[in-house]
Formats: C-alpha cells, structure tokens, sequence
C-alpha cells in the first residue's frame, strides 16, 4: 500500500506519529513528576497538621473574618439546605451571602420563607461590574445569612456583586449546591496565616453522590453506585491529589475550583473581580492574579490545600457529563488564550515556564493531538508504516501509564485522608483504575475535543447541569 | 512490510516499559491495600490502649489512684503514644487535673525532646507542640532552642507555647525573635502574642516603643495590646500618631486608641480625617466614633461622601456611635454613595 501513497505523505505520517508519542511521553512524565511531587508534599502536610491543630487556631481565635459568596441559579430545591449547612460551619467570624442570580423559580421565595429575610440597605464597598441588584435581604432568624437578589448575569457577574458588597478581609467563592465541611473554611483558611501573603487558596471537591447526607453534612462516605460517577471519583484523586498538590509544591497552581476557592478580597477588587465574558472564570480569575501580582511586583502565593472538602454532586448521564467536559475545555482554552503572553515568559517565573506551558500544550492541545494520534496510528498501519503488534504496543504502554497514574493517586488517598473507609471501596476504586483508561478516557478526550470545536465555533453556553439533590427522601422518591 | 516507526529495539523498549509499569501498578495497588490493613490494625490498637489507660487516668486525676498503677500499663513499646494519650486529655482540663496529666507525661518527655532533635522539621515541631503543653517549665529550655531552629514552622510553634501565661520568663526571649515570623499573618502574630494574657503587657509596651523593631513587628504588639484592651498603652499609641509614623504602625495606634482611647486624644485623631491615605481617614473615623463626641459629627459627616467607600463606611458607623441621627438622616435623603452608608447605618 505504500507504493500508492506519496512518500511526502508517508513523511508527514511518520513526523506527526513522532509528535504524538513525544506528546504522550511528556504528558505522563509531567503527571509522573506531579505525582512525584505530591506524594512528597502530601507526607509532609499530614505531618504538619500535627503541629498546628485546627483546634489551637479556633481555640486562639486568630482567623479572619471571611463572606462566603455562594451564587445560586434555580436551586429552589436545593437551596434551604445548602445555606443551612454553610450556616452551621465551625468558623468564628464569618457571613454567608447568597446571590440569587435572576432565577426563575422560586429560589429567592424559598429562602425568604426558611429563613425570614428583610429588606435592608447594604452599601457597596468595590464598583464591579454586574447586573442591577434589586435588593438586598438579611435573616432575622440568622444573622450571618444576606441574600443579594439581582438580574441574570451568569455566575462571574454574580460573584461580582457579593464581591461588591463583601466587608471582610477574605472571601470564598463556592457553589450553592456544594457541601462544605463543618471545619472546612478553618483549614482553607489557615494557609492565610501560615503565609501570610497568600491571595488564592483552593480545596478539594470531592464527589458525594451516593454517600450518606445528613442534616447537610456527610455523614458516611461512600463510592457511587453508577460506574460512570466512580470514574469521576477516580479522575477527580488524580486531578487534586496528585495533579494539583503536585503543581502546589511547584509553587505554581493555575486552577482554584470554582466551586470552593478563598481569596483575598483586596486583591481580587483590584483586578477588577471575576470576568463575565468566559465560561472558566475560576481559572481565569487565578491565572489573572498570577500575572497581577508578578507584572506589579506583589509578594504572592497561590496554594492548594489538600483537606478542606467541599462535597459535590457528579453528573451521572454522558449527556450532562459531556456538556460538563466541553465547558471546561471552552474555559481552559479561554483563560490560556487570553494569558498568553504568560507563555514561556520568564517575568512569570515558573507559572510561565513550567504551569502555563503545561497547560497550555499538553491539556489545551492535548485532545486535539490525542485524537488525531489515534488516526494516525491507524493510517500508519493501513499504509504499512508500522504493524499492528507495534500500534497495539504503543497502545498497552499508554493503558499501563494511565493504571499506574490512576492506582497511584489511589494510593495518595489512602497515605494521606482515608475518606472512603470501607474496604470494598478502597478495592472497588483500584480496579477502576485498571478499567478507566480504557473507554472513559477516550471519552473524555471527545468531550474535550468537542469542546475546542465549540469554542471554534464561538459557543458561550454554560450548559445546564441536571443534579438529584442529597436529601434521602427526594432520592428515594426519584425527585 | 518493513515497519519504520517502530523498529525491534523501540517495540523492546515498550515492552519493557509496559511490564515496568504493570509492576509499579500492582506494587502500588499493594502498598494502598496494605496501608489500608495496618492503619486499620494502628486504630484498633489505639483504640485497646486507649480504653485499658482511660479508667486508670480518671482514678489518678480523681485521687482514687496512684500515677505508677498508670505508668505500670504503659510499656515501653507504647510509651508515645501513651504521651499523645495524655496530649489530647490536657487540651480538654484545667488547673489541678491539668498538673497531674502533665505529672503522668514527665517519665516519658525525654524520648520527645529526642524527636525535637531529629532532621525531620515537621515532627520537630510537632515534639516542641507536646514539650510546650505537657513539658512546661522542665523542658522549656528546648523551646527556647527551637526559636532558633532553621524551620519557620518549629520557631513559631516554640513561640506559641512560650507565649502563654505563666511563661513570662521566657516572653523577652520570644519578643527578640519576632522578626523570624515575616511570613506568618499579622494576625497570628498579634494572636499568639495576646495568648501572653496581661503578664505579656510590659513586654509588649516596651516592643512598642522600640523605634529599632520593624514596622510589622510593632503592629502586632500593637494589636496584642488592642485585644488584651491595654488601657496604659493608650499614651504610647498617641504618640505614634505623628506624620513620621510608619502608616501600618499608625493605623494599629487609632485602632488601639478606638478600644482604650479617651477624648483626650481628640485633637491628633481629629487631624488624621483629613489625611491624604484612606486607610488612615477610616481608622481615624472610627475611633472618633469611640472617642469623640457630638461636636465631631460635623467632620464625620463630610467623610460620607468620602471617594474610598470603606472610609464613608467607618463615618456612618463613627456617626452611629456618636449618635449623630440628624447628621445621618439628612445623608439619608441623598441619592449617592453616602445616602446608602447612612440607610444602611440607620436601617431603613
């Protein structure tokens, strides 16, 4: 079959195979060395809870006041019970303010009725920009609680308000529908007095679906029934624990979870809040700081921390996950877009030379060369420029690197938090690991692929997220 | 056929790599089933430790026993973890019950003031922690060691327990070493240094006056002043209100002045309403709401149109304190930024 291709084509096979496996290579190196990286940090930070207890830090009341700003969409069946887990979080000084975002159902009326809200005036203390607030509301009945009722503008836009409006040295920005842990925020939070020129802090999201909720807090563990949840479970180890505690001992985190960061007030407003004009203004938002604070000179440290939980509930439908995964790429590939002088730029320092390309190539390209690798793979074998045997080689090493990246973020878990304590779990998630690379990851790697042809195609769409809710009752009764 | 991409020795390469990489995962998956087993056997071993030493602790701390019928169930196999048994219980009393714990602790802190010692700064810091509660005052000269140990973490965590009321010895020795914890908030260190309780007073004073500490060192004594409501460091603070004042030092000063101040130190408050730093105009409002009296509500109500809104936050709240109402209601009727700090003061 050779005979009938152009040698030139066969050249261009042959180079970008090359390219692919060098792709590849350097991917799992970098997950490789993240892990490497983690494992070390993760010792180091159990070992250090140890020395400075949560309970010296609360017992000492050193922690700053903190406005948890929890944006909220449509949740009227949610609602009631996220604010009355955030309500009830072991933290001395704090005030949660929930910005109904314009919805259309009935979230503002069921908040109003749990928690008898008022009118009040609140003066803004920042001019961001958002859309017009109609009003302002502060519970009688709990006093921490204020809920900022204003026109659609979408998550950012919503945040820009509570930001306009927060009075506290730092703020958290988390998801309505989230569950943050009672001693969650102390956690977050004393990376803020340990360094004390600390602008960004993000914890770990961890997935709730099928563990047993309680008065709004976890109360048992559990890995999720459905198989396409508990490749999230895995996905999302490998992705904080040894993806992001590797990028922190780094120094040179680039993601905050939009659904549980906590920032420095100050800092924020100074680079005018959260962009409205991107669907990943989380990791814009961070990358925006790194360039601020470099570009002015600015003390700075962005950090992750790995046991701050905040609970979420996965998508558990292609359909939604898919959606989830486009949005993701669209804002990864917006934020590095828009940063890109950061590229390779030693005025960044390692976020420039090591984060941002990282990111920039291997995750924001990386669908784009995975899926063209595997037709290339294919082509070679149909022309002849490589067999079957070697294609299938190359395949199983690529299925190895991935058992062993995913088994090892596993064992992380287990050197460090223990948050599944059945044992069955533990087994169950290893063997996700030998099963994942093969499917799932091919999925997502169309889901991203999908979503660099949305972004091409100038799609801004957020994407509706279908989400079952944690009370038991509403689960049994498939509402 | 002749395969070009990959030749024999790649297709051996990957091979290899494929079983290295099967064997790291089966290692792996391993070492997580086996950290599983035996952190499950260390609690279940914890937990059998724990319930055989609880009856005999509460009969010692009761009287009912004597502290070697406790020490006879320790062995020497479990000696530290007998003294994190006892660290968790000397968190939770007080007073007597306090002593004896630490009394239980003594024959065993000789093997943690050897882990203080060891190259690992995590776990140093973590025996200075056990030292500083259990150890003090027969081990307090390995606290005041770790203030110099090359770990930021260790020298804080030594300061933290040397800090602590009935240490006052050793609290010019923490002072002296104040610089060493930059990196930790500001507000940690005031914390740390307000858990000295009133014994940590002179000291503090005397921190405050020494033109030779840094800025950020006199603001966390002056803060630790603040919230230990140090009524006799009101006339230091007003001296450090003065234009050559570092601007940090001199915002602490109003804020100390705002809690233990006395319209005696109107006039230099008064003046700072106008200053050109915006910090400063609120902090000097704020504690004219604490120390000032009707006749400055005319000055505070000019700052509710103040440009920084944190400033016109600080007037309507200083105009709140004063009781200032008219001032406020009139602000009220305007439809710009300081209507809406005085609605919001004035709730309607």
């Amino acid at each position: 079959m050779t005979d009938v291709v152009p040698s030139f084509v066969l050249s261009v096979l042959e180079g970008f195979n090359l390219l692919v496996l060098g792709y590849f290579l350097v991917l799992n190196g970098a997950y490789l060395a993240t892990s490497l990286f983690a494992f070390r940090a993760l010792r180091r930070y159990a070992k250090r809870l140890k020395a400075v207890e949560v309970e010296d830090l609360l017992r000492d009341e050193v922690l700053p006041p903190v406005t948890l700003i929890a944006p909220a969409y449509n949740e009227e069946a949610t609602c009631v019970q996220s604010v009355r887990s955030l309500l009830g979080l072991r933290y001395p000084e704090y005030e949660v303010l929930v910005v109904n975002d314009g919805s259309k159902d009935g979230t503002l009326a069921a908040l109003a009725e749990a928690f008898d809200l008022r009118p009040v005036p609140r003066a803004p203390t920042a001019e961001l920009p958002s859309k017009t607030i109609r009003g302002v509301y502060r519970s009688t009945s709990q006093p921490k609680l204020w809920v900022v009722d204003k026109e659609n503008g979408g998550k950012a836009d919503a945040l820009n308000a509570g930001l306009s409006l927060c009075r506290t040295p730092l703020f958290c920005a988390i998801d309505v529908d989230t569950l943050v842990e009672r001693e969650a925020l102390t956690r977050i939070a004393r990376v803020f007095l340990e360094e004390g020129h600390t602008v960004a802090a993000g914890g770990i999201i961890r997935i709730v679906n099928d563990s047993v909720v309680q008065s709004g807090s976890v109360r048992e563990v559990r890995l999720p029934r459905k198989w396409l949840a508990r490749f999230q479970v895995l996905e999302y180890l490998r992705a904080f624990l040894a993806g992001r505690m590797g990028w922190d001992a780094l120094d040179a985190t680039l993601i905050i979870s939009g659904a549980f960061g906590m920032f420095r007030r100050a800092v924020v407003v100074d680079v005018g809040g959260y962009a409205t004009d991107t669907v990943g203004e989380d990791m814009e938002l961070v990358v925006r700081l790194h360039r601020h604070c470099r570009e002015q000179g600015i003390r700075y440290a962005v950090r992750f921390v790995p046991d701050p939980v905040a609970w979420t509930e996965c998508p558990e439908s292609l359909r939604v996950l898919g959606r989830q995964r486009d949005r993701w790429q669209r804002g990864l590939m917006e934020s590095l877009w828009r940063h890109r002088r950061m590229l390779f730029n030693p005025r960044y320092g390692r976020v420039g030379w090591l984060a941002f390309p990282y990111f920039f190539f291997l995750e924001l390209c990386g669908p784009v060369i995975e899926a063209l690798g595997y037709v290339g793979f294919f082509l070679a074998v149909a022309v002849g420029r490589a067999s079957s045997t070697y294609v299938l080689a190359f395949l199983a090493l690529a299925v190895a690197f991935g058992i062993a990246l995913s088994v090892a973020a596993v064992a992380l878990e287990e050197l460090s938090f223990r948050r599944y304590p059945r044992t069955r779990d533990l087994l169950a998630l290893i063997g996700l690991a030998f099963v994942e690379t093969v499917g799932y990851r091919q999925l997502s790697t169309w889901w991203r692929l999908r979503g660099v042809y949305s972004k091409v195609r100038g799609v801004s769409a957020w994407g509706a997220m279908e989400r079952r809710g944690f009370d038991p009752k509403k689960k049994a009764a498939g509402t | 056929m002749t395969p070009v991409l990959a030749p024999e020795a790649v297709l051996g390469f990957v091979t290899t790599a494929v079983g290295v990489l099967a064997v790291i995962s089966l290692t792996l998956a391993l070492v997580a089933i086996r950290l599983r087993l035996r952190n499950e056997a260390r609690a279940r071993q914890l937990a059998e430790l724990e319930a055989r030493w609880t009856p005999y602790l509460l009969e010692v701390l009761e009287g009912d026993a004597d502290p070697e019928t406790l020490h006879a169930q320790v062995s020497s196999r479990d000696r530290l973890d007998f003294v994190s048994f006892l660290l968790v219980f000397a968190q939770r009393v007080r007073g007597r019950e306090w002593k004896l714990v630490q009394e239980l602790a003594l024959p065993y802190l000789d093997d943690i003031a050897a882990a203080a010692r060891r190259r690992d700064a995590e776990r140093r810091a973590r025996a200075v922690q056990t030292l500083g509660e259990l150890g003090m005052p027969d081990y307090a000269p390995v606290l005041v060691q770790a203030l110099d140990d090359e770990s930021d973490l260790v020298a804080m965590v030594a300061a933290r327990r040397l800090f602590r009321p009935g240490n006052e010895a050793y609290f010019p020795a923490v002072l002296h070493k104040l610089d060493r914890f930059s990196l930790w908030s500001q507000r940690f260190v005031s914390g740390m240094l307000a858990s000295g309780g009133v014994e940590a007073v002179p000291v503090l004073r005397t921190a405050i006056a020494d033109d030779g500490r840094s800025a950020p060192e006199r603001v966390a004594a002056l803060d630790a002043l603040r919230i230990l409501h140090d009524s006799g460091a009101a006339d230091q603070a007003h001296t450090l209100l003065s234009e050559g004042t570092d601007r940090e030092v001199r915002i602490a000063a109003l804020r100390l002045l705002e809690v233990v101040g006395h319209d005696g130190y109107g006039p230099e408050v008064r003046a700072l309403l106008t200053h050109g730093d915006s910090p400063t105009r609120q902090a000097a409002a704020e504690a004219l709401g604490a120390l000032g009296d009707h006749s400055d509500a005319k000055a505070l109500a000019d700052l509710l149109d103040d440009p920084s809104p944190w400033v016109r936050v600080g007037a309507a709240r200083a105009l709140s304190a004063l009781g200032a109402r008219q001032e406020l209601l009139i602000a009220a009727a305007s439809d710009g930024p300081e209507g809406q700090v005085a609605r919001e003061v004035l709730g309607r």
